[in-house]
């Protein structure tokens, strides 16, 4: 088997508050092969941004392991990180506050070309940043416009170019179109895809939203409060979702129609557990219709019941473990 | 390729300031001050402000004493316009020294957070928890009276203020995700802070940088109004206004003419200083 792009093992970010230890991401473990794309979902709160900029190193982990093509980069040195910097990446969900108000767009992508070093001339930058503007599909007009003179979609254009710039290999995308318009989503989504097919990118693609992950996720990984509840094929996660938390989401997924208003807290009863030294137990047992007392004192671990389908849940207890 | 950065910030800053009339005024005073301070020897010698001529004391404003002379003959228009310079001197200088200090401080500590600010925010309470003036005080008795030693005082008493109103400024910045953009390009903490904190606050440093400069002018001339800025025989316009009230009451024209001058500037700097801080608001913007 080929080495995994990224490979998370036992990754925990603890925040420290003055109300104790925040747990951000919770001993989440994954692998993610190249050119695929895993979509981490879950509520507003639980952990994706968290997750994603630890892995990056943007974040300090508190314990765990990253592995990028295998090789542990979680405490390595300023030094060290810049050159993988180049083939790593994040897109973020703001383009307004993503994007120097201060630079020009060409000033923008140009950036990361100029810390890295890669090109010399100013000329050969130029042509590079003209090149990576036609690829995302933004017109040669915009070279000296302030981001603040375009709009969302295009901004957005911007910050993927520069993410692009350095040619690099796994992209952290946090919610890059959550803040746009719906018809200018699936733009942006579909450029992603292109992007992804022409480059062989490695997407890690962060989203509240299991409508926007269904079309360009290979795989989905559920989180619920900094940890990994389920995980498993796209497909087999809408067909026949396995954790109840990951049932109440798809059931959350708006309809289209008109006076129908189904979001997370209707479908959802019960309170949400602080994330702040969480107790032992299930940390859905509070809202899980299906909690037992077993849920409220035993943690459940996460394991693969089905081929490729991982869910961390006492219902499954009796499960055996799939181990092909 | 070669455009000023952000520029259109600064385009708007300039259309703001030509239609506001009380800006127009004041930038007029600065033009002229700034006009004294770069010819001042070709409008009038040095010597005339500091040679002493006795049988020329104390006459009042005519037409080859415009300012008349004080009581050792001196005149007290080349005084006053050679005062100019010592005073724009100390006030530019220790404002630029603190917008200096106190950017750096303030941006670092928005930018490194956590303990780094912690340790910065306690340093500066206890920098400002000092009386200025005493410190002040303390400075000129440690390092001696003269002019060097009145602009390091003075700025060491304005950077503290300055820092945490920069580093308040570079908070809200620094949270910005263009910032941990940067980070995962591979840049240093250097180029982070100057790159991309600073242009970003630089609205703030400038109109900080302008109160400083009003309020140092003030604080030189009442240090050397004390005997403890300028020594005679510089012109310096506080340590003009300590001669003079000496005689005012015979020779108001001692202290009216120094006085006058600085008030004006102070006056034309502070509004300034305003137009300046409404030019930048955001608020205030019709359409961005
Ligand atoms: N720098 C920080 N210091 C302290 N707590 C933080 C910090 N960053 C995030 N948190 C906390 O960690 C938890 C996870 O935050 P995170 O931003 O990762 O969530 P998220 O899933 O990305 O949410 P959203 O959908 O709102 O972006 C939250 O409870 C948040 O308050
Ligand atoms: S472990 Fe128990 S409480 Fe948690 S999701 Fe499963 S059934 Fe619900
Ligand atoms: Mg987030």
């Amino acid at each position: 088997m080929s080495v995994p792009v990224i490979e998370c093992i036992e990754l925990k970010k603890y925040f420290d508050t003055p109300f104790g230890k925040l747990h951000a991401v919770d001993n989440v473990s994954f692998k993610l092969e190249a050119h695929k794309t895993l979509g981490i979902v879950g509520e507003s709160g639980c952990g994706k941004s968290t997750l994603g900029r630890t892995i990056l190193g943007l974040h300090k982990a508190t314990s765990g392991k990253v592995l990028f093509d295998g090789r542990e980069i979680q405490d390595l040195p300023a030094k060290q990180m810049k050159p993988l910097r180049k083939e790593m990446q994040i897109i973020f969900q703001d383009p307004y506050s993503s994007l120097n108000p201060r630079d020009t767009v060409s000033q923008i992508i140009a950036q990361p070309i100029r810390i890295q070093g890669i090109l010399k001339t100013p000329s050969e930058i130029d042509a590079r940043v003209q090149e990576l503007m036609d690829i995302v599909g933004l017109g040669k007009r915009f070279a000296n416009t302030y981001p603040h003179e375009m709009d969302g979609g295009r901004r957005q254009r911007v910050g993927i170019a520069r993410a692009l710039a350095m040619n690099p290999k796994f992209i952290v995308c946090d919610e890059p179109v959550s803040a746009l318009d719906v018809s200018i989503q699936a733009q942006i989504l579909n450029l992603m895809m292109d992007l992804q097919d022409q480059m062989g990118l490695t997407y890690l693609f962060i989203t509240h939203n299991l409508a926007v992950v269904k079309h360009i996720s290979d795989d989905i990984a559920v989180m619920y409060l900094g940890q990994m509840v389920e995980k498993s094929e796209t497909e087999a996660l809408f067909k026949d979702p396995l954790h109840p938390y990951t049932q109440a989401l798809l059931k959350a997924i708006p309809i289209p129609e008109i006076g129908h208003r189904n979001s997370i807290k209707n479908v959802l009863k019960g309170e949400v557990t602080s994330p702040i030294e969480p107790k032992p137990g299930c940390r859905f047992a509070p809202r899980c219709p299906y909690a037992t007392d077993a849920c409220r004192s035993v943690e459940p671990q996460l394991k693969e019941v089905k081929k490729g389908h991982f869910v961390a849940c006492h219902l499954f207890d009796d499960a055996k473990e799939c181990t092909e | 390729m070669k455009k000023t950065r952000g520029n259109s910030i600064w385009k708007e800053l300039f259309l703001r300031l030509i239609h506001n009339k009380r800006a127009i005024f004041a930038m007029a005073i600065l033009l002229l001050l700034i006009l004294i301070v770069i010819f001042a020897d070709l409008i009038i010698p040095y010597s005339k402000a500091v040679d002493q001529n006795i049988l020329d004391r104390f006459t009042r404003p005519n037409s080859s004493h415009w300012f008349g002379t004080d009581k050792y003959g001196r005149d007290q228009f080349a005084r006053t316009i050679h005062g100019t310079r010592i005073s724009l001197l100390i006030g530019f200088g220790s404002a630029t020294i603190a917008a200096i200090l106190g950017t750096t401080i303030g941006v670092a500590a928005a930018y490194f957070g956590g303990k780094v600010d912690n340790i910065i925010c306690r340093i500066l309470d206890i920098w400002m928890a000092m009386p200025s003036l005493l410190v002040t005080l303390a400075i000129i008795a440690g390092l001696g009276v003269g002019i060097p030693q009145t602009i390091f005082a003075l700025a060491f008493g304005a950077t503290p203020g300055f820092a945490r109103t920069l580093r308040a400024a570079a908070l809200s910045v620094a949270s910005q995700e263009f910032i941990e953009s940067s980070v995962a390009q591979g840049a240093s903490h250097g180029r982070i802070m100057l790159h991309d904190l600073v242009p970003n606050v630089i609205s703030q440093i400038l109109i900080q940088f302008t109160m400083n400069v009003s309020y140092m002018i003030l604080l030189g001339s009442t240090l050397s109004f004390l005997g403890l800025g300028a020594q005679p025989p510089t012109p310096e316009w506080g340590a003009m206004l300590a001669e003079g009230l000496q005689d005012y009451q015979f020779y108001p024209y001692l202290v009216m003419f120094p006085g006058m001058f600085l008030a004006l500037t102070a006056l034309a700097i502070n509004i300034f200083g305003d137009a300046l801080r409404d030019g930048f608001d955001p608020k205030l913007k019709g359409r961005a």
